[in-house]
């Protein structure tokens, strides 16, 4: 018992020692991110033309069960995941390939109204995958939380580096402070498009989530721990970096209810 | 000396501006109201769909390594009214072979119909950026029928020329320089020869370069590679256009299948089989099909790059029509006499087709600036149209196939 307590211990002081960014140099504006920084993102592909293609991220949160974007698997493909993966054209050894055995999309999500919130959906996975270094499940907030303005985070993914660019091989990591909802709904942000169970992250111009990283973590620190916040959902359709256009983010807080009731029902 | 047999030439480029309302004498028609006359309008929409796909077929089967583009409106309406002044098999046959079916539908209905989609097509006030004209041209010794002569220039819209057919070279300047001014000189040269006896020649033309309600960026134009097939690849102008597209795979035709709005209520459905599936797409492909396209959108993120391109399509429709059972017209034994006045009958020797159509990043200024949207952040599926591809251009209200084309090589005119 106690050598778990410590072992546990350790990995959270290694999460958090290890995430102090040296500089945000470049998903668009952000860096590189180690190795296993964040082992709970997966990689969700579909298969098409014979070969499979990255389209969203996501987060393990059951050793058999992700967390992604509804509109991530609106279309009827065949997906899989990939847990323990940095670059996408390379074997890394440490990645782990399994097939996404049932969708369960919130039952409110309208394909054809994103702004209308309910982008989150439950991937139940072939099999369980194993645990390791490269390989966690993410720490989800208590339900109801609220993070506070200019709250320190990270999105992670694949995505592109720029709009309209190419898809990142390795694992991208960008820091988006938190933007308030009463901010990220005023005038001169999104308005009325932003909803109380959405997340907004960054709007500096510079830095942002892009396609791609849809359906991946908005890693968030609270009271010295780094918890799933967001589900990547939105930006803007004039650019991914555009100021005053935050990256839009569905509030994992507002869904935990929902989250349990899904996987002990399925 | 009159000729024992008149040879009358038919130039079809396209879109008939008017079809004429039913000739005879002895009935007179009533107005029937806007309501009405729509159902009528979508009867010829479905018979043009079985026409336009059964001429696209033949087209393939003449060469399945060319481009293709023809319009369907175009060539019907000129057939619909040539009928008005045939009569016999001659009369029967054209009917038939535009698939209309005359126990379900009554000749008056016919003639209707695409009087109201011509109509819809050439409304002043529409955003479809078509072209098209249509020019009578009559040897200075024939007469033709009072009536029919009328009926071409109230609703067809027709411009009548007499010319000498003696002199060859002239009268062919005449067709020619009807047809380059009315196209802003895109078809030039559009008569190459006439036969010595031709009496009689009717030139239509279409063009079309629309207006897309979401334009391209042309900044996002580069050159890339079209594979023509397994060993020939050229280089294309490629256009790019990311956001919240009608996109989806239809496992059916095993294809996937894009929508483009223009302005002025006409779509594209562009159709990209996968590989090797270019046969299956053409043989699968059914109106049916293509009306469920057109009625359930499925927008959804999806990064589209497609060849700008310019094409155009000339065809022999002797050629092309008879094996859809028009052949009457064009032989000795056609009855013509609701044309001309004189006993020597008239044939129909010679008949072309030409359509142009320009694609490229032009949109509405409106609508570009005004674009604000949220955008999902999913890696969006990237359609290349960098093979073969099919696209059908459609009048939104009457679902009518304004346009169909099949880009082989996109470097081809």
């Amino acid at each position: 018992m106690l050598r778990f307590l410590v072992f546990a211990s350790l990995v959270l002081c290694g999460h958090s020692t290890e995430d102090v960014p040296e500089t945000d140099a470049r998903v668009v504006g952000g860096a590189e991110a180690r190795r296993n920084s964040w082992p709970s993102q997966i990689s969700l592909q579909y298969q098409y033309g014979g070969s499979w293609h990255h389209t969203c991220g996501g987060t393990l949160i059951r050793s058999n069960w992700v967390m992604t974007a509804a509109h991530c698997v609106d279309s009827p493909m065949t997906y899989r995941v990939v847990v323990g993966e940095h670059n996408l054209s390379q074997n890394d050894g440490t990645e782990q390939y399994v097939n996404v055995q049932k969708i369960v999309s919130h039952p409110y999500w309208n394909k054809n109204n994103v702004v209308a919130g309910y982008d989150i959906a439950l991937l139940r996975l072939a099999k369980s995958v194993t645990l390791n270094n490269y390989v966690q499940l993410g720490v989800l907030p208590r339900e109801g939380t609220i993070l506070a303005n200019n709250s320190p985070c990270y999105i992670t993914g694949w995505g592109r580096t720029r709009t309209n660019g190419e898809l990142a091989q390795t694992l991208q990591q960008a820091y988006l402070p938190s933007v308030s909802y009463s901010i990220c709904s005023s005038s001169s942000y999104w308005g009325s498009s932003v909803k109380n169970t959405m997340v907004c992250a960054g709007g500096d111009g510079v830095r942002s989530g892009c396609q791609g990283d849809s359906g991946g973590p908005l890693h968030c620190m609270v009271n010295g721990q780094y918890a799933v916040h967001g589900v990547t959902s939105f930006v803007s359709s004039m650019g991914c970096n555009v100021a005053r256009k935050p990256t839009v983010f569905t509030r994992v807080s507002a869904y935990i209810s929902w989250m349990n009731n899904v996987i002990a029902s399925n | 000396m009159t000729p024992s047999i008149s040879w009358g030439l038919l130039l079809l480029a396209g879109l008939c501006c008017m079809v004429p309302s039913f000739l005879a004498e002895d009935v007179q028609e009533t107005d029937t109201s806007q309501k009405d006359q729509s159902p009528a309008s979508h009867e010829i929409a479905t018979n043009l769909g079985d026409f336009a796909i059964s001429l696209y077929r033949e087209l393939v089967h003449q060469s399945n390594t060319s481009n293709i583009f023809f319009s369907p409106v175009s060539i019907a309406t000129a057939f619909a009214m040539l009928s008005l002044g045939s009569k016999g098999d001659t009369h029967t046959q054209i009917l038939e072979g535009l698939q209309f079916n005359l126990t379900q539908t009554s000749e008056a209905d016919i003639h209707k119909s695409f009087q109201h989609l011509l109509q819809t097509l050439n409304r002043p006030d529409s955003e479809l950026q078509l072209s098209t004209g249509n020019g009578l041209f009559v040897n200075n010794d024939l007469k033709l029928v009072e009536k029919f002569l009328e009926e071409a220039k109230n609703h067809y819209q027709a411009e009548v020329f007499s010319v000498n057919f003696a002199e060859s070279e002239e009268a062919k300047k005449v067709i020619n320089d009807f047809v380059e001014k009315g196209t802003q000189g895109k078809i030039v040269e559009a008569v190459k020869e006439l036969d010595q006896d031709t009496v009689f020649a009717l030139a239509n033309y279409i063009l079309f370069k629309g207006k897309w309600k979401k334009p391209f960026d042309p900044e996002n134009t580069e050159e890339a590679e079209f594979h023509v097939d397994k060993s020939t690849t050229v280089k294309v102008p490629m256009m790019m256009l990311s956001g919240m597209l009608d996109v989806h795979h239809c496992s059916i035709l095993s294809s996937w299948v894009l929508l483009m709005d223009y302005a002025g209520n006409a779509s594209a459905v562009f159709l990209l089989p996968e590989d090797g599936k270019m046969q299956h797409l053409e043989q699968t492909l059914n109106k049916e099909l293509i009306s469920k396209i057109l009625l359930n959108r499925r927008r959804r993120l999806v990064q589209i790059h497609i060849p700008r391109l310019s094409i155009s399509g000339d065809y022999n429709l002797k050629t092309l029509m008879s094996p859809l059972g028009i052949t009457r017209i064009f032989n000795n034994g056609a009855d013509l006499s609701g044309i001309t006045e004189e006993n020597a009958p008239l044939k129909l020797s010679k008949a072309v087709h030409k359509a142009v159509l320009t694609i490229d990043e032009t949109g509405t200024e409106a609508a570009a600036a005004t674009v604000f949207e949220a955008v999902p952040m999913s890696m969006p599926p990237i359609l290349r149209f960098d093979h073969p591809f099919l696209f059908i251009i459609f009048e939104e209200h009457t679902q009518s196939p304004i346009f169909v084309g099949k880009v082989v090589d996109p470097t081809h005119k």
